[in-house]
């Protein structure tokens, strides 16, 4: 195979090697030439990264899909084409999103377009049929979302709301406190600021337990620093801190639990009124040697105590150190967290103690390494973040 | 499966969807400033369908932030995929697979997401098992820690795996989906 065929092979296979398709033989060329050929490597890492970033696991169809939908009627073939027009059949969702959109929840049956069928027009050809042309002027006729808005009337649509899913169980998690934390499927990184201390040169933790040390509560479980308890106003919570000096285990122990804790006697959880972010702030994963565009930043009241952070890619290894480091590179925080728990949430979630410091931070990923036969290299992704504080 | 059932209609969100499709354009033309209409438009609408999945997910507590996020992240997104391939290169070949005419599926979106659904909804009637490994594996991307998840043998959860994605092959032979070009040739 020449260069240009062996780069047309890489491209054709970046979504299969992706979904785990290509076999033992095909997976191990497609390596060999991605570890070999930057540009490849470059277009590979993008795919990833922005369809991630979609947050599609292939239960629905694609967002894509739908937005250019009334391409996708017309060009959809074979297998695909039947799988989509399955799914509409049965997906509430997904044909409310066509609804939406000005679609008709349907994908008609081509007999030109099905499986097995071997097309002899191009899409240039499609595009230039007088047929098509009447569904496209169809189209803008009855689709909310294009079309001269002077001519749209207003819409008002009931979207019907569904139960949350995994990526979503941070929530649950935040809202149900400590107790309900023992079987969300969240990852969770506690963060102190100010608390903890270290040097980023100290050797990374690895291994064994790794201990947190949440501030001091003071009597009756308050926490210096955080407003008082009291009733939640309108768009507050009432969130239960993790106990004190909580131990975080490097992996679910038994009994299938997301964390193992130890409560120093004398102590108590505290309980606290707080602000919980919605939704998360989207941290872009930032490999030794890049750089970011622009650093996500958060804007938030200081009463805000939980924020959740929507990792864009999660390193791959047994088991994730994750730090948090100010820009001088002090480590302010580390925990051990659970890799499976991390990889389905891809959520992490900060707590903060006391009233949290503007500023830039680092959120760093680092993958321990296993045993000897596990052949990969130790993964490290920062995501950069910047905290901004109003009233300070 | 998550599609699920309906709830009832006093759980419903009402929203103003010109409105919102008037914010989401502007924002998105004021961030793509020079582009044409043409991607605004896509744009906006791929916006649209990503504010109506996430209102479902959740209610927004300020809907105006979310759909200020969803134009941002789509804008990103956008940028990210024109990105992809460097325009300059010196090694040989490279140019001209980019340059090479475009797949006309291409513009129907990320083919990792299409296949990831296309491949859980060829086992959703077919093997609920091979279903249940590709599930896991679009969350875990690792074999390994499937295989420990199901208390196998990372060996024998590739085997199995293999005999699904042999099923998915037959089925792409007969097909002319150009999304499963990969599946019909000889690797």
């Amino acid at each position: 195979m020449n260069d240009r065929g062996l780069h047309s092979w890489f491209r054709a296979r970046m979504a299969a090697f992706a979904t785990g398709l290509l076999g033992p033989a095909e997976e191990e060329r497609f390596r060999e030439h991605r570890q070999q050929c930057a540009e490849c490597r470059t277009a590979f890492h993008a795919m990833g990264a922005s369809d991630v970033s979609a947050q599609g696991l292939g239960q629905h169809l694609p967002a894509e899909l739908v937005a250019r939908w009334s391409e996708a009627r017309r060009s959809l073939r074979g297998l695909e084409r039947s799988l989509v027009r399955n799914h509409l059949a049965r997906c509430e969702e997904c044909r409310q999103d066509l609804q939406v959109l000005g679609h008709a929840p349907e994908l008609e049956v081509n007999p030109e377009l099905e499986e097995g069928f071997e097309p002899t027009a191009s899409r240039a050809t499609f595009e230039r049929d007088s047929q098509a042309e009447e569904l496209d002027d169809l189209d803008s006729s009855v689709d909310p979302m294009r079309g001269p808005s002077a001519e749209r009337p207003q819409y008002v649509i009931r979207l019907v709301p569904v139960r949350p899913r995994p990526t979503h169980a941070w929530l649950r998690w935040a809202l149900g406190g400590w107790a309900a934390a023992a079987t969300a499927a969240a990852a969770v990184l506690l963060l102190f600021p100010g608390v903890v201390k270290t040097s980023r040169k100290q050797p990374p933790l690895s291994g064994g337990p790794v201990a947190v040390q949440p501030p001091t509560l003071g009597p009756g479980g308050s926490i210096p620093g955080a407003p008082a308890p009291a009733e939640p106003r309108p768009g507050q919570q009432v969130v239960q801190l993790p106990p004190p000096n909580t131990v975080l285990s490097g992996g679910p122990p038994p009994g299938g639990l997301g964390w193992s804790g130890s409560l120093p006697m004398g102590t108590s959880a505290g309980k606290l009124v707080a602000d919980v972010l919605l939704e998360p702030l989207e941290l872009r994963a930032v490999h030794p040697g890049e750089a970011l565009d622009s650093i996500p930043t958060l804007t938030m009241p200081a009463s805000t105590r939980i924020v959740p952070l929507h990792l864009s890619a999660i390193p791959k290894g047994r088991g994730i150190l994750a730090q948090v480091l100010s820009l001088a590179g002090d480590t302010l925080q580390s925990a051990q967290l659970d890799p499976i728990q991390l990889r389905r949430s891809g959520t992490i979630l900060l707590f903060g103690g006391g009233v949290p410091r503007s500023g830039r931070y680092i959120l760093r990923l680092e993958t321990q390494p296993g045993p000897a036969s596990d052949l990969r290299r130790p993964e490290t992704i920062e995501y950069p973040f910047r905290l901004r504080i109003e009233d300070q | 499966m998550d599609e699920s059932p309906s709830v009832p209609a006093s759980a419903a969100i009402e929203i103003d969807w010109a409105a919102a499709r008037t914010f989401l354009r502007d924002r998105i033309r004021g961030t793509l400033r020079g582009r044409g209409d043409a991607d605004v438009e896509d744009l906006t609408q791929l916006a649209a369908v990503r504010l109506l999945r996430a209102l479902r997910r959740e209610p927004a507590r300020s809907l105006e932030a979310l759909m200020h996020e969803i134009s941002r992240r789509t804008c990103i997104d956008f940028f990210r995929q024109r990105r992809r391939t460097p325009s300059t290169t010196d090694i040989v070949g490279v140019e001209e697979v980019l340059s090479a005419p475009a797949d006309p599926d291409s513009d129907l979106g990320g083919d990792l997401e299409r296949l990831r659904f296309v491949v859980l909804e060829f086992f959703q009637a077919r093997n609920a098992p091979c279903r249940t490994l590709a599930t896991m594996y679009f969350a875990e991307q690792d074999w390994q820690t499937v295989a420990e998840q199901l208390n196998r043998t990372y060996t024998a959860i590739r085997k199995q795996w293999s005999r699904c994605v042999q099923l998915l092959r037959e089925a792409a032979g007969a097909s002319q989906d150009p999304l499963l070009a990969w599946a019909r040739e000889a690797g």
